[in-house]
């Protein structure tokens, strides 16, 4: 349904230069931080709130580093110290947990039709959110020209101090390739789609807003939010399954996000359910996308011309229609509308068997069910899924657990912002690479509860 | 209220501020859906909702002052309207239009949900069932609605021969829990309890299972603001429905009118109704 319109554009910025995987939880020593004082920022991120013995047990650093790095963090005001935790006999220990308002980010999903920005604080928290018309068919300066304008705007309306911003976290579906992405930003014409062929968009929004700007694909980007918000908890391999225009997914492996050489990890919406299935745009037969993405969903339920006229389906083209009636079908099963419920089911069960599959690949111990899709449809898919997974996984060594994610709607954006922060303020040492950490010792995370 | 084109088309946005502690962060879904119906009618024409989230009454005010000298927002979607409500009298100084979902503060225009209906309804479902010990576990009683439910139970449960008893909590699964557990400890605890939110009829299912009650059959429970918490909990819970999508449609309507300067009619929800699943049965005859 979905041309590959932006396939192939060079929206280079911060790939591999700034942008490198996420790190969460206590084990931070064995995370490898570019520093140890980002280890240490990114315990207390991760911990909530944390004594200074805590962190020297976490980190693995000694006393006198913890005390040193602890005081630079809060003479830095990015921590502040926050009462004390309840004593167990000896002394009572001063808990730290991050100075919220000491840093902002700007997080911008820009999705089919649609532009989403959030405002988060130094943890990653929602203050500010708003969605504006998407790219349709403008030049590729004007809609840098429209974001940057943006982002000053959504600072004012809550307050803040510009210099509190640590930079802007953009992404966009659809896959990288080498240091740029190629994807379906707006579901156009392919002709449409040229200007943008080879457009630096991440370093052409840097030099305008004069801010740091990382770029990454949205189903990544909404792992790592969930990851940020402690969605997986204590699982050291861990997946979103992310459902908008398309499906995709998002891993997390040992606290890092994992996106493959070249950033094309969790393309889960191109992976197989039917052998000899409808041709997909991606070139490929039987694609779960192409089966039983949202875009399927609609055309069925659009050529049923009772459902469509009973839950108010538009005959409107374009991506921006197809969201609003998937999300009106979605709503309409909630209900128990029977054949919008029998649609969402169908859907379901494939989106059930590509889940499977990244479950059984990637020995996955949590999957989480987010994006705008899920928003509205998550409590049908749900069920389908984890029966999908409980069949399987009930006799091997661990089940898999399926959840749907508190900030479904919003996870890519808050993704992005999480990207930014992290980026800028607990960064991973430079050229890390998943295997590289798979190669020492694996630990389960513990307490990832930020 | 006027603006020109350019102006209009780069930052037109109607405000929208929650005020709510961090851990109640499992409210998202409610709003989330609300917010995304009235933007799928502002969409149509231009207009965008500018969501603010912070921690207080105070901050809120300062928003709206914000917004009123920078000029950032058209107008504002009021949500939560209390019982001396300053919000309405702030932003009318302000010169910031409004719309307050929920029960309006004087001729302020309104979404209104039908309370006193969505009450009876909750409460005939139960009575139906034979129950004749229904307690509630409200929100905050410094909400309007609050206290809008809290009166139409009195009144539907007198004439229909039941004992009804409110215990305040504040919409987050602790305070679920900590009175459903009061309430289970009580001399004469209720066959029925009905929640005012999602989050603590899941807290008090929880502990009700763990105090090894079989629900329904011990005990029936009964949420408001159906969601996928109360759909996915095992057992799925019976709760009031609300189309909140439609409520933000209906809002969006009457902020669109405001801002055209058309008179804006007072807008009403339909009236939740019960969605029957599988935490409400008739009482055990031990109990009753
Ligand atoms: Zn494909």
């Amino acid at each position: 349904m979905f041309a590959a319109s932006w396939r192939s554009a060079m929206l280079g910025g911060a790939i591999g230069r700034r942008y490198r995987g996420a790190v969460s939880g206590p084990r931070a020593n064995k995370a490898p931080h570019a520093s140890s004082k980002a280890a240490v920022l990114d315990a207390i991120r991760a911990a909530g709130t944390i004594s200074r013995v805590g962190l020297i047990d976490a980190t693995g650093f000694t006393a006198p580093t913890i005390s040193n790095l602890v005081r630079k963090l809060i003479d830095e005001g990015l921590v502040v110290e926050t009462g004390h935790a309840e004593s167990t006999g000896g002394k009572r220990r001063v808990l730290l947990q991050l100075n919220h308002a000491a840093r902002y980010a700007v997080g911008v999903h820009l999705d089919h039709g649609v532009v989403t920005y959030v405002l988060t604080d130094l943890a990653g928290v929602v203050v500010a959110r708003i969605c504006r018309p998407g790219a349709r068919a403008e030049e590729p300066s004007t809609v840098v020209s429209r974001i940057a304008a943006e982002i000053p705007t959504l600072i004012d309306s809550v307050g803040v101090d510009r210099a509190r911003l640590v930079g802007v976290g953009l992404v966009f579906p659809g896959p990288l390739t080498g240091r740029g992405i190629t994807g379906t930003v707006d579901a156009g014409a392919e002709s449409e789609s040229r200007q943008w062929r080879g457009f630096p968009l991440g370093a052409a929004l840097e030099q305008t807003t004069a801010l740091p700007v990382v770029v990454d694909n949205d189903a990544t980007a909404a792992a790592l939010g969930e990851h940020w918000a402690g969605g997986f908890g204590t699982a050291s391999a861990a997946a979103a399954l992310y459902l908008g225009s398309g499906i995709g997914a998002g891993l997390v492996i040992n606290g890092i996000t994992y996106r493959g050489p070249s950033g094309n990890a969790g393309e889960l919406g191109h992976v197989c359910v039917q052998a000899d299935g409808p041709r997909c745009w991606c070139g490929a037969r039987g694609c779960v996308e192409a089966v039983a993405g949202p875009a399927t969903v609609v055309a069925a339920a659009r050529a049923d011309p009772g459902l469509a006229r009973a839950i108010g389906l538009s005959a409107g083209g374009g991506a921006a229609a197809v969201a609003r009636d998937f999300a009106a079908i979605g709503r309409a099963a909630r209900r128990g509308e029977g054949r919008a419920l029998a649609l969402c089911e169908e859907s379901a069960r494939y989106v059930a068997a590509a889940a499977r599959t990244l479950a059984n690949v990637m020995d996955l111990e949590v999957i989480v069910l987010t994006g705008p899709g899920f928003a509205v449809a998550g409590s049908v898919y749900l069920p389908v899924v984890r029966q999908e997974l409980h069949a399987v996984f009930s006799r091997t060594a661990h089940p898999v657990d399926v959840r749907l994610s508190r900030s479904a709607a919003t996870a890519s954006a808050v993704g992005a912002a999480a990207l930014v922060l992290e980026s800028e303020l607990v960064p991973l040492s430079r050229g890390l690479r998943v295997s590289e950490s798979l190669g020492g010792e694996l630990a389960p995370l513990t307490g990832s509860s930020g | 209220m006027s603006r020109d084109g350019d102006e209009m088309s780069a930052t037109s946005a109607v405000g929208l501020v929650l005020a709510r502690a961090p851990r109640l962060l499992g409210a998202e879904p409610f709003f989330m859906e609300f917010i995304a119906g009235i933007e799928e009618r502002l969409a149509e024409r231009g207009r965008s909702v500018l969501l603010h989230i912070v921690a207080d009454h105070a901050a809120e005010v300062a928003a709206y002052r914000r917004w009123a000298r920078q000029r950032l927002v058209d107008a504002v979607v009021l949500v939560n309207p209390t019982a001396e409500d300053s919000r309405p009298q702030v932003l009318h100084e302000l010169g910031l239009p409004v719309v307050v979902a929920g029960d309006p503060d004087g001729d302020t225009p309104a979404v209104r949900r039908d309370d006193v209906g969505s009450v009876r309804a909750a409460v005939a479902h139960l009575a139906g069932l034979g129950h004749r010990r229904i307690a509630r576990v409200s929100g905050p009683d410094t909400l309007r609605h609050t206290r809008t439910r809290t009166a139409a139970l009195l009144a539907a449960a007198g004439p229909a021969g039941i004992d009804a008893v409110v215990l305040a909590g504040d919409y987050s699964a602790e305070s679920g829990a900590a009175l459903t557990a009061r309430l289970l400890d009580s001399a004469a605890p209720p066959s029925a309890i009905i929640y005012d939110n999602d989050l603590m009829a899941v807290a008090g299912l929880n502990l009700a299972k763990e105090l090894g009650l079989r629900i329904p059959r011990d005990l029936s429970l009964l949420a408001w603001d159906d969601s996928s918490l109360c759909r996915l909990a095992s057992p799925p819970l019976t709760t009031m429905s609300l189309d909140v999508h439609r409520f933000g449609e209906l809002v969006a309507r009457s902020v669109l009118a405001l801002l055209d300067g058309e008179p804006v009619r007072e807008r009403w929800c339909p009236t939740e109704t019960v969605v029957v699943r599988q935490t409400t049965a008739p009482p055990s005859t031990d109990l009753t």
